[in-house]
């Protein structure tokens, strides 16, 4: 009994490895796939934030000469660059929109005189909300204004014999308690699971497809059903194959994970090493805990749906949308603030992917991570007794 | 020794609704005997053949291979059966002997014996050369000859080819016929189904016309060409199959 299962399983493995979709969906993808996520997000976005802080920002000072210190100001500043004097409102807007300058900095009339007279006025700055850049040089442009203005007040102060310290009374300090794990934690460990989960099942897929659709198409189905083995240890041979090509992906991904977030962030620099997570063998562990079951329950999934097509472009057709299926639910650790509890911890699919995200976060609690672990297990068992009733059944096996 | 009796199967198709593909069919093979098993397209031969693999479980009917019943003991049956039909396909990503040997062990041979009785069967079917070569890489008749070498890996008591003769040269398709002849010699059940008349002249020893799922006649070539009076293999067959036309 185990021996035929064991030659299957053998032959199947041999076979399966001979081919180069299964190679690069079990090995390759998933290697590959974490170095090249994270010089991808981490590269662009840092690149994107440091170019556009440090940019010097383009903008225009609508009449300057009623404010020549602020001018001034302005001028010397070397985050932004004066660009235009002499344009009216309407032009200034429309620049800002056409992206020539940032910002624009409208000066009053009579502003100097106003301000040593003490009256009241105001300076408008124009800028395009929905601009990433623009946003930038409206900060800038408000910072220097506010420094002027700073200036103007303790000079008044002074004159008068007035500590500026009065303005103050107290100060608010702000403090960031969370520990680097968690600031990194945080955007990777929603991701993390999502990518996992998504590698487990696209490693299964194409064995499972060729080992059964596959089987069909080629015309091999009918040879291995006349040799004397019963249907259920072949069924199970089968099913060994495709959880090991899973599991295999699946560690593989872990590595690779580990090994981007151990060395592979600090390339990044600051950035980089604020978002990569610790990760610790327990950490591993749990990962592993979850993801057994998990790809238990792809394999036989996969195989019980993939058995139905008569050929491989066929079974993609109905894989495919199982794929958005069950991904759907991992999408679930992106929402903010969903957290574990009792009834998703029975949620196939959306427990494995909070368990690990928690995890990654620092977070365990055994009693959840046994929970989801048994669960999965069961329905895992559930799925391959559906998949041995379908090699079953002749109205599948020979479809016509 | 085969022995069919009462055998049928319908199929509930979703488009054509219900279809008697086999219907209420009985004929038996002795050992050290070739039954010719022939038929139009879609006569149902495929399916009956399937039938006594165990490919497909009798809607009612049974069938006995060896003695062993088809139905209550499947695996013991296929044990004792070589079957080979034109979907057996090989598995295109093993050599040549991989596939042979595979097959071995499935029949339970330890894994010397297998080792042993796959060069055998190499030398017998003289594949020598390609015996290392991916079975995808092979040319149609070296398929046909590892195929035939994987249906006899366990020297089968009953043996079942579904034109098995189809697509191949001359020189490979006697070769064929050549082993299934020695087969016969040696004392095995053979049913062969072709669509080529006159090879099911000279190969056998009986011939069963199927038509529409059933049997329409049984007999020696000569016995059939008595019956319907006429010379050539290919009359007889037209004849009888014209006469019972109606038969749906
Ligand atoms: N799995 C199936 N489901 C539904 N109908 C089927 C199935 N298999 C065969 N049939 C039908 O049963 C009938 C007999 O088919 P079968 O393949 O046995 O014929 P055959 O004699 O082998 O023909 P050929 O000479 O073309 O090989 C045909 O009408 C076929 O369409
Ligand atoms: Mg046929």
């Amino acid at each position: 009994m185990f021996r035929n299962i064991k030659i299957i399983y053998r032959k199947e493995l041999v076979d399966v490895i001979r081919d180069r979709r299964t190679i690069i969906s079990m090995i390759v993808v998933p290697i590959l796939i974490f170095p090249l996520l994270t010089i991808g997000f981490s590269g662009v976005m840092a690149n994107l934030m440091q170019k556009s802080a440090a940019e010097k920002h383009k903008i225009a000072v609508i009449n300057k000469d009623d404010a020549p210190d602020l001018y001034a100001l302005i001028d010397s500043s070397s985050k932004v660059e004066i660009v235009s004097t002499d344009i009216s409102v309407d032009s200034a807007k429309q620049a800002i929109l056409d992206k020539l300058i940032r910002a624009a900095i409208i000066i009053p009339d009579d502003f100097s005189k106003k301000l040593a007279n003490g009256e009241t006025t105001s300076v408008q700055i124009l800028y395009d909300a929905s601009e990433t850049k623009s946003d930038f040089a409206l900060e800038k442009v408000k910072d220097l204004v506010t420094g002027y203005k700073l200036g103007i007040l303790n000079s008044l102060l002074a004159d008068r014999g007035v500590d500026p310290s009065l303005l103050e009374p107290f100060s608010v300090a702000e403090t960031n308690v969370a520990s680097k794990e968690k600031m990194g934690g945080l955007i990777l460990s929603i991701f993390l699971p999502y990518i996992i989960i998504l590698l487990s099942m696209l490693g299964a897929m194409y064995t499972a497809i060729d080992l059964t659709a596959g089987e069909k198409e080629r015309g091999t189905l009918e040879t291995i059903l006349v040799s004397p083995v019963p249907r259920w240890q072949l069924a199970t041979g089968k099913f060994l194959t495709i959880l090991t090509t899973s599991v295999v992906s699946t560690s593989l991904a872990i590595i690779s994970m580990s090994a981007t977030m151990l060395y592979g962030m600090q390339s990044f620099g600051r950035m980089g090493e604020d978002m990569a997570i610790n990760i610790t063998p327990l950490m591993i562990l749990i990962i592993l805990l979850m993801m057994i079951p998990t790809a238990c329950l792809f394999s036989a999934l996969l195989m019980s749906i993939a058995i139905f097509a008569k050929s491989y472009k066929e079974a993609q057709s109905y894989l495919s949308p199982l794929m958005t299926i069950v991904i759907l639910p991992a999408l679930v650790a992106f929402l903010p603030g969903v957290e574990l509890d009792l009834k998703l911890a029975f949620i196939p699919i959306v427990n494995i992917c909070l368990c690990i995200k928690e995890s990654l976060m620092g977070h365990i609690n055994w009693i959840y991570v046994a929970i989801i672990f048994i669960t999965t297990f069961i329905y895992a068992s559930f799925a391959i007794f559906v998949t041995h009733r379908m090699f079953q059944k002749e109205s599948v096996l020979f479809r016509s | 020794m085969i022995t069919v009796k009462n055998l049928t199967k319908v199929f509930e198709d979703k488009k054509r609704g219900r279809i008697v593909a086999v219907d209420n069919i009985s004929f038996e093979v002795n050992r050290g005997e070739i039954f010719g098993l022939l038929g139009l397209n879609g006569a149902g031969k495929t399916t009956t053949l399937r039938l006594l693999a165990t490919i497909l479980k009798p809607t009612s009917g049974t069938a006995s291979l060896d003695g062993l019943d088809v139905v209550k003991s499947p695996e013991k049956a296929k044990a004792k059966l070589g079957f080979l039909t034109g979907a057996t396909g090989l598995y295109a990503r093993l050599q040549a002997r991989e596939m042979i040997r595979y097959f071995g062990l499935l029949y339970g041979m330890s894994e010397a014996d297998a080792d042993k009785r796959t060069d055998e069967l190499i030398a017998i079917f003289n594949l020598k050369d390609f015996a290392a070569v991916k079975c995808d890489k092979l040319s149609s008749g070296n398929k046909q000859k590892v195929s035939i070498a994987r249906t006899m890996v366990h020297d089968p008591e009953v043996i079942i080819l579904d034109e098995p003769t189809v697509g191949l040269d001359v020189i490979t398709s006697r070769a064929v016929v050549n082993f299934v002849n020695d087969e016969k010699k040696r004392g095995k059940a053979i049913i062969f189904s072709t669509h080529v008349m006159h090879e099911a002249e000279k190969l056998c020893d009986r011939i069963g016309i199927i038509h529409y799922g059933k049997i329409i006649a049984v007999g020696t070539p000569d016995e059939l060409k008595t019956i319907t009076r006429c010379n050539d293999m290919d009359d007889v067959f037209v004849k009888l199959v014209e006469d019972n036309g109606n038969v749906s």
